[in-house]
């Protein structure tokens, strides 16, 4: 039998449960104090007060180093503030990239520099990041980016255009994946990550409107733009290894099937007083379709949970999980999709209103961002693609 | 996993692969009795591995017995592991000796008082002594029907004995009293058949695999097309997903109930069953449609499987009463007590 696709259970440390009650008891307060209005896909909701309000707390960078800002706390530690933060869909868009990728990114691959000088002020939620790596021509297929850093004294010189950078807006610097030397017969070589300064001059932004008409993302155009040698992140021309390790952090998150798990939290009531209302006993509600069809939804959760808790706890030890984490990304935002339409279809076969109350509001958000969960990160298509090269099919 | 397990595990793989073959599965649909094989096993102590020491066990958890029925699965075992281990776990329970040789359950059933009456689908039931749970009057007596007396032999889709007995109408040799409930009897029931499934599920993607790398078409294999990668790619998901479910369960079986996670592991196993026989069956083409090919060995378990020890129907209305009773500020607290080691 193949080890492959095996994903053995990972039990939660005592640790983690004592931290998940201190979240839970912050996150309480918050509301109560009105300071965040649960979201659907709330890492999407970027509030910088609330994030400085979580480095506070020692809750940014939290497993790294200390004298990087960390907490030194275990990554099982961090899956549980993480799982907590979005199921309750609280605003942690500001902080997400840096956190989540670029903290890890200056610890593996960054100067001594580049850590002091970046990533206490990402652990105080003060340092945002934003990511550079799609552009006009390069989706999928990333490896095609055209933005070009030439080699000048002291530094490199970048020219070329990003596209869909979340955030770029509010962040503080971009992690920009560009080209240092010209394309060869492996595409994959001469590709290089610079960390750049968003107020650099010869930079220009402009807003992208998404479906929503709100502003998301952002198109980021570089103009000759100075980086200095200290702002090479890692090796110049690993920019593609790096890139590739980043990816079992980024895709196996609970950030992968949780977007829209204030939909389902927030039907339950409503769904409850339908059935309490129902007092004809042919038609019990309880045992009917509709609550089975609840439960199908929790059973996916759960599975999906305990799928992106076993990656977690392999990474801690150091294993190697892309394709895990790619089989978790395509599950999870599959379900994703599933989450908001079957709660619809539940709410409306149970008469209740679509439209209005805390249901209503999060089912419309739902709707209005589910499509970018099978895109954001790397298309599900493009994830088969690595589960098939996993499988030994190509 | 411990290295004893690990070698227990090593040592089912070979047994299986040895005696678990297409003629030996092909011919339990034919009545027969794997004799050898089941002789294989006993004297390796896997029929008795999940005993206590003293009942001539190994005393190995639910959770490496579910690593074990996932080996089973894998190789389509035609014997009833499953059943014979959760008869030896009820027997030891209600501090009974065991009879020698394979045993086998009345599939309990918790909406169901009385064990006198007909019971339907007793995996082999015409030939193996029956344990069932009687819950008559509120009270839970263990009995043993060392030869029940068979209404009709029937068989599941892939040919497993699933008769009819009336068991008002047969003798019993024992009569005592147990603490397992019906409902903790099934549970138990849906997670080793929640992990033979996910050994078959393995089987199916294996096999899969190998055939798109073999067949070639358009002077290629298939394997080469993109629309076979990416519906393979979903396959090892659905594989995936119930390995994991059927892992916490296990786990969680073990330290405590687990009822939840065990309705979470059985309900996903058994959802998983429709996109995987498909896209097994369509990547085999006609030739995972004959009877020559392995393939029908594990479909048609999966298909018969999913029904056993409650449907993915059962478990989630059970799972979707749970998370109305507790509401939408209770779900996620009752969520995130799954697969812990605390009580949900
Ligand atoms: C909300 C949101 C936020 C984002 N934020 C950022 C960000 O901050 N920084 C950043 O750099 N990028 C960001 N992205 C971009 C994201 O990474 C890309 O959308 C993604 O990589 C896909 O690229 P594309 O949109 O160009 O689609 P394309 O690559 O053009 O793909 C279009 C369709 O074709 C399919 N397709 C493409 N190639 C193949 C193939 N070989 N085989 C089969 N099918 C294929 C795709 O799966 C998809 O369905 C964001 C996207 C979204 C939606």
């Amino acid at each position: 039998m193949s080890q492959r696709f095996l994903f053995p259970h990972e039990r939660l440390p005592e640790v983690a449960e004592t931290l998940r009650v201190e979240v839970r008891a912050f996150l309480r307060d918050e509301l109560a104090a009105g300071s965040f209005v649960p979201g659907s896909d709330s890492w999407m909701n970027a509030s910088p007060e609330f994030s400085r309000k979580l480095g506070r707390a020692g809750w940014l960078g939290m497993t790294w180093p200390k004298q990087y800002g960390g907490a030194e706390r275990s990554s099982l530690e961090r899956y549980v503030l993480t799982e907590e933060l979005l199921s309750a869909g609280a605003p942690v868009g500001a902080h997400w990239i840096s956190d989540r990728q670029t903290g890890p990114m200056l610890l593996r691959y960054g100067t001594e520099e580049q850590r002091m000088r970046f990533m206490p002020a990402i652990a105080r939620g003060e340092c945002y990041f934003a990511i550079g790596m799609s552009e006009p021509d390069a989706g999928s297929d990333l490896a095609a980016v055209r933005t070009r850093a030439d080699r000048v004294d002291g530094g490199w010189r970048l020219t070329g255009r990003k596209v869909w950078s979340s955030f770029a807006h509010e962040a503080h610097c971009m992690i920009v994946l560009c080209r240092t030397s010209p394309k060869e017969e492996n595409r994959h070589a001469g590709l290089s990550q610079l960390l750049v300064e968003l107020d650099a001059p010869g930079i220009e932004m402009r807003p992208i409107l998404n479906l929503a008409g709100h502003h998301h993302f952002n198109e980021v155009v570089f103009d000759e733009v100075f980086v200095p040698d200290t702002r090479v992140v890692g090796e110049i021309g690993d920019g593609w290894k790096q890139v590739v390790s980043e990816l079992a952090y980024e895709r196996s998150g609970p950030e992968r099937f949780l977007s829209y798990y204030p939909v389902l939290a927030s039907l339950l009531g409503p769904l409850a007083a339908q059935i309490g209302q129902t007092n004809n006993p042919t038609q019990n509600l309880a045992d009917s379709p509709l609550t089975t069809a609840v439960g199908a939804l929790v059973t996916q959760l759960a599975t999906l949970r305990q799928m992106s808790l076993s990656i977690a706890g392999r990474l801690q030890a150091g294993a190697s999980l892309e394709i895990e984490a790619a089989v978790v990304k395509d599950l999870g935002t599959r379900f994703e999709r599933l989450l908001p339409e079957q709660a619809r279809l539940i709410a409306a076969s149970a008469g209740i209103s679509l439209h209005d109350g805390e249901f209503g509001r999060l089912l419309a958000e739902a709707v209005l961002r589910a499509p970018s969960s099978t895109l954001r990160g790397g298309t599900n298509e493009i994830l088969r693609g690595a589960i098939a090269r996993g499988l030994g099919l190509r | 996993m411990s290295e004893s397990t690990e070698l227990l595990l090593q040592t089912a793989h070979r047994i299986f692969t040895d005696l678990s073959t297409v003629e030996c599965v092909n011919a339990l649909e034919q009545g027969q009795w794997a004799q050898r094989l089941w002789d294989a096993l006993d004297e390796n102590g896997l029929t008795h591995a999940l005993l206590p020491v003293d009942s001539g066990g190994s005393e190995l958890g639910l959770a490496d017995g579910v690593a074990l029925l996932k080996v089973a699965g894998y190789h389509a075992a035609p014997i009833p592991l499953a059943e014979h281990w959760l008869a030896g776990l009820a027997l030891v329970d209600a501090g009974q000796p065991l009879p020698g040789g394979a045993l086998t359950i009345a599939p309990p059933d918790p909406a169901r008082r009385a064990v006198p009456g007909t019971h339907r689908r007793v995996p082999w039931g015409r030939s193996l002594p029956v344990v069932a749970l009687d819950g008559a009057d509120g009270q839970r007596r263990l009995k043993l029907y060392p030869r029940a007396v068979v209404v009709t032999q029937n068989a599941n889709l892939a040919g497993e004995p699933r008769d009819e007995l009336d068991l008002a109408r047969s003798e019993f040799t024992l009569d005592a009293a147990s603490s397992i409930d019906a409902m903790r009897w099934l549970a138990l029931g849906a997670l080793m058949r929640s992990a033979q499934m996910a050994g078959a599920l393995q089987r199916c993607l294996a096999l899969a695999s190998a055939y798109a790398l073999e067949r070639k078409q358009f002077g290629r294999p298939l394997a080469a097309f993109q629309a076979i990668q990416q519906e393979l790619a979903l396959l090892a998901g659905e594989v995936a997903a119930v390995d994991a479910a059927v892992d916490a369960a296990a786990d969680a079986a073990e330290a405590g109930d687990g009822l939840f996670d065990i309705a979470v592991a059985k309900a996903r196993a058994s959802m998983a069953v429709d996109a995987a026989t498909r896209i097994a069956h369509q990547v085999h083409g006609a030739m995972g449609f004959t009877y020559e090919h392995r393939l029908h060995h594990y479909t048609k378990r999966l298909w018969s499987w999913r029904d056993d020890f409650g449907t993915e129907v059962y478990w989630n209305t059970l799972l979707g009463r749970k998370a109305l009773e507790v509401g939408g500020d209770g779900l996620w607290p009752f969520l995130t007590r799954l697969g812990s080691s605390a009580a949900a």
